[in-house]
């Protein structure tokens, strides 16, 4: 497979074969980020489809010389799934984390591995109810840097922040969907209990 | 040493710069020194650690799902409008795949289209040049390159393309009809007609009925000059002098 930045160029000059080469690349990553973001399949996939029919329109205005494609187009879905996130906020309020999780007491139960209590597909959906509990800041912090694995200095570029207000979100966020997370598994851990 | 001194009495602020690092086991040994030493004392930093750990643990565990079935030709459809499908890779690609790994990257930078475009018009340009020179390329010789045979080939096909440019002047219908003009202006008889073409039919004139005066062959060549000839012809024609009748 040939570098983005070359099938970029290619797409320019209208070889269609070349972006076709780019949505098969990069699909899979930005189904994911919007799927992690917005927490809904269905969502995502549409999300998926703006954020490559936006790319397609303005791939002119790519510059190799500031970024990767991958952070170009990471930046693009987020600025969409703002916009999404905007248009549907009455919709999305957060509800208390207990509407959720129920009125369980935190408990000491969950010191071990969490791979040891709940199965991978439980810790995935888990993930998922939990991040939803993020505010959009700190989630896509979190979601750039731990579920999209990008350095910091692409994160800095994505969300025009010093990198000091990244890091800083991403260990608030961080601690905010590690309690989450205790809750929940606790919960489960009570609920298989009885 | 005072380094260590420093970090092992770090601020919760000092410490919370380093933590998203600390968490991902990416900060130098003296730093993570620094900050476990903090740790040590700091209830509410140790506890928080905990919390970022477990997400950032499950995190990195969760695996990316598959794109949903469909979703990339619904993507290529709604933006290229071309179905996967029928996709063809472009000749480019097909050309790099067949070189095999070893020469592509030696390949790829000229197989950019634009590069690709003006090499070959180079190519043509030289071609048609040499071809203009008289060279047959299919049939080209080491000895046909020698400046002395180069030279005197393009002189011969100089003379060559001047001979048929006047010819195919001399051809010209419009021509023999200026020329025929003028002798009649001059009194003498029109040469004769070139042959017709093959499949064309001249229209009968009007003046084929009226009696020519008797030539002999072609009219003899006249001395006189170009702008006298120009002159005859403007006094039979107005339309063509510029001053008014």
């Amino acid at each position: 497979m040939e570098s983005d930045a070359i099938l970029v160029g290619r797409c320019l000059a209208g070889d269609q074969a070349a972006w076709a080469d780019l949505v098969k690349a990069h699909t899979r990553r930005i189904y994911y980020l919007c799927y992690r973001f917005t927490g809904k399949s269905a969502e995502a996939e549409d999300l998926t489809q703006d954020v490559f029919l936006r790319v397609y329109r303005t791939l002119s205005s790519f510059e190799g010389s500031q970024g990767s494609f991958a952070t170009w187009l990471t930046s693009v879905t987020r600025n969409l799934l703002i916009d999404h996130y905007r248009k549907h906020k009455k919709e999305r309020l957060v509800d208390p984390l207990e509407d959720q999780i129920g009125t369980l007491e935190e408990t000491e139960t969950f010191a071990a591995s969490p791979a040891t209590l709940v199965t991978h597909r439980e810790t995935s959906e888990m993930l998922q109810g939990a991040l939803q509990k993020l505010s959009p800041d700190l989630r896509e912090a979190v979601v750039l840097r731990d579920l999209q694995e990008m350095e910091y200095a692409e994160i800095v570029q994505v969300l025009n922040v010093p990198e000091g207000t990244v890091k800083s979100r991403i260990n608030r966020g961080r601690a905010a969907l590690g309690k989450t997370l205790k809750r929940m598994m606790a919960g489960r851990a009570a609920g298989a209990g009885d | 040493m005072a380094q260590n001194d420093d970090r092992d009495n770090l601020t919760c602020q000092q410490a919370e710069l380093l933590l998203a690092e600390y968490i991902e086991g990416a900060l130098p040994a003296f730093e993570r020194r620094g900050v476990d030493g903090h740790l040590t004392g700091c209830a509410a930093c140790r506890a928080s650690v905990e919390d970022m750990r477990l997400a950032f643990q499950v995190s990195r565990a969760a695996e990316m799902p598959e794109a949903p079935a469909g979703l990339v030709a619904r993507i290529l459809e709604q933006t290229s409008g071309i179905p996967e499908t029928k996709l063809v890779p472009s000749w480019r690609t097909r050309m790099l795949e067949r070189v095999g790994p070893f020469f592509r990257p030696l390949l790829e930078p000229f197989l950019e289209p634009r590069l690709v475009m003006g090499l070959a018009m180079t190519i043509v340009s030289f071609s048609l040049v040499l071809n203009m020179m008289g060279f047959d390329l299919r049939r080209l010789e080491w000895a046909d390159l020698k400046p002395s045979n180069m030279y005197w080939s393009a002189n011969r096909q100089m003379h060559l393309t001047s001979a048929r440019v006047s010819k195919a002047y001399q051809d010209l219908r419009v021509v023999y009809e200026i020329q025929t003009q003028l002798q009649a202006l001059r009194g003498e008889a029109p040469a004769e007609e070139p042959a017709a073409k093959p499949g064309s039919v001249e229209p009968k004139k009007e003046n084929d009925t009226q009696p020519q005066p008797k030539t002999e062959g072609r009219p003899k060549q006249q001395n006189r000059t170009w702008s006298n000839e120009v002159r005859l012809l403007a006094a039979a024609m107005p339309i063509l002098s510029l001053r008014r009748p």
